[in-house]
Order: C-alpha cells, then sequence, then structure tokens
C-alpha cells in the first residue's frame, strides 16, 4: 500500500461520514425550521380566529345593549313617566295627599333618573359623538347618584386619541372593571385616572378586599378577568392589574401607540 | 452540562498527563480510552434518561471488549479497534440524541445547546473513525506518514472543543439556563 493509497484510505471515509453528518444536521435544521413556520402560521391563524370571535362577542353584546337601553328608554321610561304624571294628577286631585306621596315621588323621580342614566351607559351612542372622556363621566355622575360609594375621577381633561372600536372597548373594559369593583370587592372608595394627552392610560383603584391576582388567574374565578385582559390585547391595549389581598387593586390600561 | 465539563477536563488532563510521558505513553491512552468512551457514555445516559438497560449493558459489554483486547495484546499496544468500537457506539447513542431533540424540542433548534454537543461528538468520534481503524498499522508501518495523519485527529478535536465551548455559551442565555433545569429531554 502506497502512501498516497493509505491517505485516501482515510480522508476518503473522512470526508463521507462528515458530509453524511452534515447531511443529517441540514436536515435537522431545514426541518425545524419549517416546523417553526408552521407553528407561527398555526399560532397566526387562531389569534385571527380569536379576534374575530371577539370582535363577533362584541357585537352581539352591543346589539344586546343597544336593545336594553332602547327599551330602557321607549318602554319603561315611558312607563315610568306616565306613573309619574299619574301621581302628579292624583296629588292635584287630592292636595290633602301631597306631603304623602311626596316621597313616592321623589323615589319616582330618582327611579326615572337612573333608568336614563342606565340606558345612556348602555348606548354607545353618547361615546361616538362625545368620547370615552364624556362617556366616563357620565358613568361616574350615575355611580354617584346610587351614593353608595364615594367616587374619584381624576383626568387631563384630554380625549384621547383612539378608534371607534377602541374607545368603546376601553369603555366597555372600565364599566367591567368597575362593576367587579362594586360585586366583589366590597370597595368603599374609588378612583378613576385618566389621561388621553401624551397617551392614553386609564387606571381604577378600589380599597377593597384585593386579591392573590396568581391564584385568581388560575381559578375559575379568574374567568372575567382573564377574558378583560384578552380583550383588551385584541384592541391593542397593554392591561395591567396589580393587587394585594387585603389592599385593594388597581387595574391599568394603556395605549402607547398614538 | 456539567458532565461535559468534566469531560472536557478528563481530555486537558489526560492530553497533559500523555504529554509528561511522551516517551511511553501508549498505556495511558489506553487507560484514558476506556475513561473516554465510558463518560461520553454516561453523558448520554443522564441526558436521554431512557433505554438504561441498554446504555448499562453496552457500557459493562464495551469495558469488557476493551479489556479483552488490552489483555490479548499487552497495554503497550494501543487499543485501536476498541476505540473504534466506542465511536462507533457514541455515534449511534448521540445519533439518538439528535433526533430526539429534535423531535421534542419546539424552539429554534440551533439555540439549542444539546444540539451542539451532539454535533461535535458525531464529527469527533465519526471522523476519527476510519484514522483509529488504521493507526496501528500505519504507526507500526509508516511512523512520519502516521504523525501527519494524526493531524486529522488534531483538526476534528479543535472543531470538537469549539463546538463543545459555544454550547456552553448557548447554556448561559436565559431561556436555556430555565430550559436546562429541567429534564433535557422529554419522552
Amino acid at each position: 500500500m502506497s502512501d498516497i493509497d493509505l491517505i485516501l484510505a482515510i480522508i476518503i471515509p473522512t470526508l463521507i461520514i462528515l458530509l453524511l453528518i452534515a447531511g443529517v444536521v441540514i436536515v435537522i435544521f431545514i426541518a425545524n425550521r419549517q416546523r417553526i413556520q408552521q407553528e407561527v402560521k398555526m399560532a397566526q391563524i387562531e389569534v385571527g380566529y380569536e379576534k374575530e370571535l371577539r370582535a363577533v362577542e362584541s357585537e352581539v353584546q352591543e346589539q344586546v345593549m343597544q336593545n336594553i337601553s332602547r327599551e330602557l328608554h321607549d318602554n319603561i321610561g315611558q312607563l315610568l313617566t306616565f306613573i309619574h304624571l299619574q301621581l302628579e294628577r292624583h296629588k292635584m286631585d287630592a292636595p290633602q295627599q301631597a306631603a304623602e306621596l311626596k316621597s313616592i315621588d321623589d323615589t319616582l323621580s330618582t327611579t326615572i333618573q337612573q333608568v336614563k342614566l342606565l340606558g345612556r351607559s348602555l348606548n354607545n351612542d353618547m361615546l361616538e359623538h362625545h368620547g370615552l372622556l364624556k362617556g366616563i363621566e357620565q358613568e361616574v355622575e350615575r355611580l354617584k347618584q346610587l351614593k353608595q360609594y364615594a367616587i374619584v375621577f381624576e383626568h387631563d381633561e384630554t380625549e384621547p386619541a383612539l378608534n371607534k372600536d377602541q374607545r368603546l372597548m376601553a369603555f366597555r373594559i372600565f364599566q367591567e372593571i368597575i362593576n367587579n369593583a362594586l360585586k366583589h370587592s366590597r370597595a368603599k372608595e374609588i378612583k378613576i385616572d385618566m389621561r388621553g394627552n401624551a397617551a392614553f392610560r386609564l387606571s381604577v383603584t378600589d380599597n377593597g378586599k384585593g386579591f392573590n391576582l396568581e391564584k385568581m388567574m388560575g381559578s375559575a374565578g379568574g374567568m372575567g378577568l382573564r377574558n378583560i385582559i384578552k380583550r383588551a390585547n385584541l384592541a391593542g391595549f397593554q392591561s395591567n392589574i396589580d393587587a394585594v389581598e387585603g389592599k385593594g387593586c388597581t387595574f391599568t390600561l394603556e395605549h402607547k401607540g398614538i | 452540562m456539567r458532565l461535559v465539563l468534566l469531560n472536557m477536563f478528563l481530555s486537558c488532563c489526560a492530553e497533559t498527563i500523555g504529554y509528561v510521558f511522551r516517551n511511553n505513553n501508549t498505556w495511558f491512552y489506553n487507560i484514558y480510552i476506556i475513561i473516554n468512551i465510558l463518560s461520553w457514555i454516561g453523558v448520554f445516559y443522564v441526558l436521554e434518561q431512557r433505554h438504561a438497560k441498554v446504555v448499562i449493558a453496552t457500557a459493562i459489554v464495551y469495558a469488557m471488549l476493551w479489556a479483552g483486547y488490552v489483555i490479548k495484546d499487552g497495554i503497550n499496544v494501543l487499543a485501536n479497534l476498541p476505540m473504534v468500537y466506542g465511536s462507533a457506539i457514541i455515534l449511534v447513542f448521540y445519533f439518538m440524541l439528535l433526533l430526539s431533540i429534535f423531535r421534542w424540542y419546539n424552539g429554534n433548534i440551533k439555540q439549542h445547546p444539546l444540539l451542539w454537543i451532539c454535533i461535535a461528538t458525531l464529527l469527533y468520534y465519526g471522523c476519527s473513525m476510519p484514522m483509529f481503524i488504521l493507526l496501528n498499522y500505519v504507526i507500526r508501518e509508516r511512523f512520519e506518514l502516521g504523525i501527519h495523519i494524526y493531524k486529522i485527529n488534531l483538526f476534528f478535536s479543535i472543531i470538537h472543543s469549539f463546538l463543545l465551548a459555544y454550547s456552553f455559551y448557548l447554556a448561559r442565555k436565559p431561556h436555556n439556563i430555565q430550559f436546562l433545569k429541567q429534564p433535557y429531554v422529554r419522552h
């Protein structure tokens, strides 16, 4: 065996093995890249589907709210006004009962006012025409009239630059957060802060019993919160929940892409 | 990763001791062969955590084969065939590991340190195999040429070390630190 034969006898199998290993590694790299691309594609389809689902869900919800709002205004509101007129007539017919009827009249007036405000709060026409700031102001006004909670609303008097869908989503999320605070947290004070000047930022802080966020998100009871976060993300908002057991909760909604 | 580091440390020690006994170090390299091959089988055993019986049986059979060869030819003749068998075992095991990583890792596989450990090991032991087969013959018949041919082993040894260093660099990345705390390969 000459030197050249010996060298070739070693180098050729070495090169073959080298090429085989390189081939396997290249195939693995390509297959891995394709798998990642496929996974990204699937994730995009899933996000798109979820987005569509949420959009339909919101649309249906809005439609239901519009119907309830219309019913409150056209039907219940009219009936209450009719009762009010009947009461007024009764007061005129029997002035001696006017004092007794006054408390009923007062309660009825408050009820009419509450129904009117509730109708407006469910209707998004006001949001479209007057903006988010006015919408939240009106909602705060409605809650203040319940006289059960101390509500403070601070803002920079600037309507945030959000599109129609974002405005509606921010308002509905705000309503849900307030509703959660009133229903579950046993809060006595709620502080709302909204900034729209440089970027949109809305925070709702309550002094209720708070909760363990990690535990809550993992439980069935956290579905509402998970939904809020999901909806906020789909509308392009960043949301943050800062909750401590026994020390209340702060929910923040932000949109920096203005 | 600690075992791989230990293996690299053992290699350094072996090369240093081999250099100290450079006049007659074949006996030492014969001992190092069994340590080296068994330690890489050990790394595979820890990483794969599957086929435990097969791996242990392979290690035992390999150790017996090595012992038989050394007893037959003497400690002063380089045990090149056990080196070849050991390389073949390592090739099979690390190829299996490579496929396991590909099968179970969902992220970018190029960022996975174990992939580079597998490639390094496959390259070194795979490409050195033809040289190991003919090494004794070359040293005995054409010593000068044997020294040149041995440079192939040095070349792949350098690549092996670079790839292992790269895998350690990747293992320092935050997502890999988290990942390496879990079992290496899921089944």
